[in-house]
């Protein structure tokens, strides 16, 4: 990653991030090349998601987090680039939502459950694209239909409510596109989902990614997902970064022992195929850490 | 019939206010054999979890039979039915709600014993806790710590030391593992399958989790709107799915190797409701024997 002579579209450089004593992220570095999906991997606490908070600069809104050192380059949609940890809180505002934006876990809890869905999706058009409330409905819509909402006319005087996890999650992603961003950060968007709907989710995001060209940081603790859309791999442990790569080289070739042991503990679809008992992982690896 | 649990016909139906139905679980068979894992796998609201909780009993059934060693389970009392309970354990999802924050792990693992009366002095149930504690690989100096004190993978342990105190026949696990980080999730699985292996323990294992299911089960039952429509071994269901819901379900599942990409068709179909108007009812799936032990409801 990072490698090559373009510019990478995100580029943390020793990014240290402090809760009082605990070290959140440890000297963090990655890079996130335009146009790819870059999955950041790791188990719970390993600092995914302050990761992606830190990017959205809302890490130290409402918390007792301390950026201690580190720079955040972000190319802009103007091609200036910025370091988003030097940002004004005003600055922030309009990147947010509209050149970086995000879609969480829980799609219910992200949603205002007192304002229709087609509100909501309108107020973040309206407010970075500065169109008439009727234009922003018709761009939410086409949004909508992009997303493949049935009944996307409907849907738009819904409220959260009344969906489905699946369309709330469309709905989210709508949102999150509606301003054509450069980047969008997806922290474990489809962990919440039934699998034949994480399967819709993918497909959309993945066809999505190619309409818009927009980047994508998909955090997640999924292997199986990982191996499904990600380009590039940066693997967490502990408040640091592992190893950082291909998706191909590091399933195929993991050099660090942990992501040998991360993957050795992955029930891989398939691999039991003509064997007639189950079988135990081989968890030796682990056991025995070089 | 020389199962261990020979569940027949069962249902369950929840009336709603609105005078409509949700029909959990329609009329399911399913046997599970002595130190075998069946696997019930299926989507939100497809009734597995139903399932679980009518088969030990936290729910009534509506219509059928449970029966576990041959003993009929269902219309017993809270009272007739303890002596059965302790031959059936659960452990559940969520090893942070389901150990309670203000005892001692090991007094929530001897409590059990203490209710079924199964240790008469203190030094004869603290032997038998340290062996629990051993067997599920934790430290004996963990008898003392409080549930908060632990990692979730630990926890879960201690669920599965208390499942085991009264050396059930039948743990029933629902979604005993999804909550783990993937590397305790393996540890977890391959502790379960020793017990198996060591004590001859069968499992009822209830999960969304079809990589998880491929590596630990003897049997799988794929449920969908409250019916079972494939039931047979590992290998025939994950060898020849041939409902096209199971085949859906594998297909959608995502397999953890880059060189396996599938291309996906923009679907956007929804899981259907099992809730059903009133006066109206599911039909009933009928199931052919397609290969010896393999059932497939008919389309």
């Amino acid at each position: 990653m990072g490698i090559g002579s373009t510019q990478p579209l995100l580029s943390i450089r020793n990014l240290t991030v402090r809760f009082g004593t605990f070290t959140a992220l440890d000297n963090l570095s990655f890079n996130l090349d335009s146009g790819k999906t870059t999955a950041v991997v790791g188990e719970s606490g390993s600092g995914k998601s302050v990761t992606a908070l830190s990017v959205m600069g809302l890490v130290t809104l409402g918390t007792r987090a301390e950026i201690d050192a580190g720079e955040i380059l972000f190319e802009r949609k103007d091609g200036s680039t910025i370091d988003l940890l030097q940002c004004t809180e005003r600055e922030m505002r309009s990147i947010r939502g509209n050149e970086i934006s995000m879609i969480f876990q829980e799609p219910l809890t992200s949603l205002n459950p007192v304002y229709t869905t087609g509100d909501q999706v309108m107020e973040s058009i309206q407010l970075h694209q500065g169109l008439t409330r009727r234009s922003a409905k018709d761009k939410a819509l086409e949004m909508f239909e992009m997303v493949r909402i049935p009944r996307a006319e409907k849907v738009l005087t819904d409220y959260p409510h009344q969906l489905s996890g699946g369309m709330r999650q469309r709905v989210m992603i709508a949102m999150a596109l509606s301003c054509d961003p450069k980047l969008l950060i997806a922290d474990e968007p489809t962990t919440a989902l039934d699998v034949t709907i994480q399967a819709q989710m993918l497909g959309l995001m993945k066809e999505l990614q190619d309409q818009t060209g927009a980047s994508v940081m998909l955090i997640t603790h999924d292997m199986g997902v990982v191996a499904e859309v990600a380009d590039d791999i940066v693997v967490m442990r502990r408040s640091k970064v592992v190893e950082t790569g291909n998706v191909y080289d590091i399933f195929e070739k993991p050099e660090a022992n942990y992501t040998r042991a991360l993957l050795a503990s992955i029930p891989r679809l398939g691999s039991m195929t003509g064997k007639s008992e189950p079988e135990l992982f081989d968890l030796v690896l682990e056991a025995n850490e070089r | 019939m020389n199962s261990l649990l020979d569940v027949r016909e069962l249902q369950k139906v929840f009336p709603l206010k609105d005078g409509s139905k949700v029909h959990a679980v329609e009329h399911v068979d399913v046997e599970v054999g002595h130190a075998e894992t069946l696997a019930v796998v299926g989507e939100s609201g497809c009734g597995k979890s139903t399932l679980a909780q009518l088969i030990c009993k936290l729910l009534d059934a509506d219509g059928g039979s449970i029966k576990l060693e041959g003993k009929e389970l269902t219309g017993l009392s809270t009272v007739q039915m303890r002596p059965h309970r302790s031959k059936m354990q659960m452990i559940f999802q969520d090893p942070f709600a389901s150990l309670d924050p203000r005892r001692t792990v090991g007094y929530s693992v001897a409590e059990p014993l203490i209710i079924h009366g199964l240790a008469k002095k203190r030094e004869e149930l603290r032997d038998r806790v340290a062996k629990l504690f051993e067997r599920v690989g934790l430290l004996l100096s963990h008898m003392n710590q409080f549930p908060h004190q632990f990692s979730g993978g630990q926890r879960q342990r201690v669920c599965i030391a208390r499942a085991l105190a009264l050396a059930p026949k039948l743990v029933i696990a629902d979604e005993s593992v999804s909550a783990l980080d993937v590397s305790v999730q393996a540890q977890v699985i391959n502790l379960m399958m020793e017990l198996q292996r060591d004590m001859g323990l069968s499992y009822l294992f209830i999960t969304h989790d079809l990589a998880v299911v491929e590596r630990m089960a003897h049997r799988v039952a794929v449920m969908y709107l409250g019916q079972i429509v494939e039931m047979g071994s590992r290998a025939h269901i994950f060898e020849n799915p041939t409902h096209s819901y199971t085949k859906k379900l594998l297909q959608a599942a995502p397999i953890a190797d880059p060189r396996q990409r599938k291309e996906r068709p923009l679907l956007t179909g929804e899981i259907p409701s099992p809730r059903w108007a009133a006066g109206q009812s599911p039909v009933r799936v009928e199931h052919v024997e397609i290969e010896p032990g393999h059932l497939v409801a008919k389309e």
